[in-house]
Formats: C-alpha cells, sequence, structure tokens
C-alpha cells in the first residue's frame, strides 16, 4: 500500500493502517535498534517504544520527508536517549556501590553477536561491534546507518539532517578510528 | 599475528566483517506487544493534562506568566499607593485652610 496513505489513514486513527506499518517498518526499526544499542532486548523494547510514537504523533508528521527517514530519526534519538539514561544508571550504580550502598555486582555486558552476520564472520564482527561501540555519537550514528542497515550517505545524511560531505567527512573519521582501536586491540592481543 | 601486516590484514578483514549483513528481525507477535503497550500507556485526561505542565516549556511560560502578573499588580499597587496621599492630605489641608481661614475672618469681625 502507498506510503502517503498509509499515514493519511493512521491519522484518521485507522488501527488496520497502523497494523500495517508496523509489519512493514518492524525490521529496519528494530535493526537499526539493535545496531546502535547492541542488546537485543533493549533494541526490542526501543522498536516498540518507537511504535508507540509514531501513533501517538503520527499528526506531527508533516510529509516534507520520507516516511522511513522520520521513523529513523525516532529510532537513532529513542536509541540515545535509553543508551544515556543507561549510563546514567550505569554511574549511579558505581557511585552507590563505591559509598558502600550497592550489594549488586556491576557486570560488564557479554560481546555482542549481531543476528544477521554470516557465521565465518560472526569473531570479527563481535570485536568491530565493540570497537564502534566505542566511537563518538555522530560517527558511530552514521557508520552504523551505513554498514548495519545499508543506507547511501545521501539517506544517512537526511537522516541525521546534515549535509552528504558532512556524512563522508564523518565516516572517514569513524574508519580512521577503528583501525586504530582495531590495531591497539590486536597489539595488546599478542 | 606478530608481524603489523598480519594486524593490518586482520584488521582489513574485521572491518569487511558487516559486509552483506542481514537485517536482524523482532520476535514472533511484533505488533501484539506494541498494541498491548500502547494499551497501557494510554493516559487519562488528568496525566495527559500533567504531562503537558511538566514539559519544561510550558512550566517556564506558566511560571513567567505568573511573575509578570505579580510584578503588574505590584506596580500597579504602587502607583495607586503613591497617588493616594496627594488627594489624601491635599483635601484635608484645603479644608483647614477654609477652615482657618473662616477663623481668621471670624477674629477680624469680632473685633471691629
Amino acid at each position: 500500500m502507498d506510503e502517503r496513505l498509509l499515514v493519511e489513514q493512521l491519522k484518521k486513527g485507522d488501527d488496520a493502517a497502523f497494523k500495517t506499518i508496523v509489519e512493514t517498518w518492524q525490521n529496519m526499526v528494530y535493526n537499526t535498534a539493535l545496531g546502535i544499542v547492541q542488546n537485543a532486548e533493549d533494541a526490542e523494547d526501543i522498536a516498540q517504544e518507537v511504535f508507540v510514537q509514531v501513533y501517538q504523533s503520527i499528526s506531527s508528521f508533516k510529509g516534507e520527508s520520507k516516511f522511513s527517514t522520520w521513523l529513523y530519526r525516532i529510532t537513532v534519538t529513542k536509541s540515545l536517549d535509553h543508551e544515556r539514561r543507561k549510563k546514567r544508571k550505569k554511574r549511579f550504580a558505581f557511585v552507590k556501590s563505591l559509598i558502600g550502598e550497592q550489594d549488586e555486582v556491576i557486570v560488564n555486558p557479554p560481546d555482542f553477536n549481531h543476528p544477521g552476520v554470516v557465521m565465518d564472520k560472526k569473531e570479527d564482527a563481535a570485536v568491530l561491534f565493540k570497537a564502534i561501540g566505542e566511537l563518538p555519537e555522530s560517527q558511530r550514528i552514521a557508520f552504523t546507518l551505513n554498514k548495519v542497515e545499508g543506507l547511501s550517505y545521501q539517506e544517512v545524511s537526511e537522516v541525521m539532517k546534515t549535509t552528504v560531505s558532512s556524512v563522508e567527512s564523518l565516516m572517514h573519521r569513524a574508519k580512521n578510528n577503528l583501525k586504530k582501536k582495531l590495531e591497539d586491540y590486536y597489539k595488546n592481543k599478542r | 599475528m606478530k608481524k603489523p601486516v598480519d594486524i593490518n590484514k586482520k584488521v582489513e578483514e574485521v572491518l569487511g566483517s558487516l559486509d552483506n549483513i542481514q537485517r536482524a528481525e523482532p520476535q514472533s507477535f511484533f505488533f501484539t506487544r506494541v498494541n498491548a503497550r500502547l494499551k497501557r500507556d494510554e493516559k487519562s485526561f488528568w496525566e495527559t493534562t500533567g504531562a503537558f505542565l511538566a514539559r519544561p516549556a510550558v512550566a517556564i511560560a506558566g511560571l513567567c506568566a505568573i511573575l509578570a502578573i505579580n510584578v503588574f499588580i505590584l506596580i500597579q499597587k504602587e502607583t495607586t499607593t503613591s497617588s493616594a496621599p496627594i488627594t489624601e492630605t491635599s483635601q484635608p489641608q484645603e479644608d483647614e485652610n477654609i477652615f482657618a481661614a473662616v477663623n481668621t475672618y471670624d477674629y477680624e469681625n469680632l473685633e471691629p
């Protein structure tokens, strides 16, 4: 069904249109969130939040950009918010553990394995995802949208509300940073 | 993995490990879970109003409006209190002058 028609129907409160929207874009939203937060449970939670927001704020979608671009923006924002909340909680738990108010042991998450990576590259991809997680926010988003979601630089620039040359620059810096991190990782692994 | 050449080769391999990656999919019945969450998140009128008022922009605008009303009332009060004594004191003074004038007149008239 046509994207615009679906949006118009959802604006009128059509639940069937909402179901079609969720089923059409659920993989895109989930995969993007998973690439950013690198945790299946969190990604599921974020994807649900994204569609709840879509339902509640569809009236604010003016159709100036593509619906998928709008969805990507909501997903990226929600994923980054989720990460910030998680980091805040972790810092708070660490401070609490320092003053002896917390009995919980802070455990570092295990290596992330993306289910879409081919079997013989799983180990390498896990190392790469760990390095991606250490990149600055904008580089990480650009790299994830391009490499994990397969968006072109043009599409990434639309999602990030920036120019194509800025995305090229972000990607260049991201690749250089990743190379350095990976080189250090394998040097220290010897 | 001891030579730098090996490391570079490995780094390139790792960087290419996301080539041809497939999209991950959420677990089955995703829409059912979204729908359940939507029902759970549906808010009452008061919750929606509360959430609207708690928005930083709305809260700050409301606070500014209250402050502006207070300042306006204060200024209004000050102008009325600063103008009021003039009318209050001038009126009796006029009366007193009249009284004094009348008295003087009377005294003058009493002693011809």
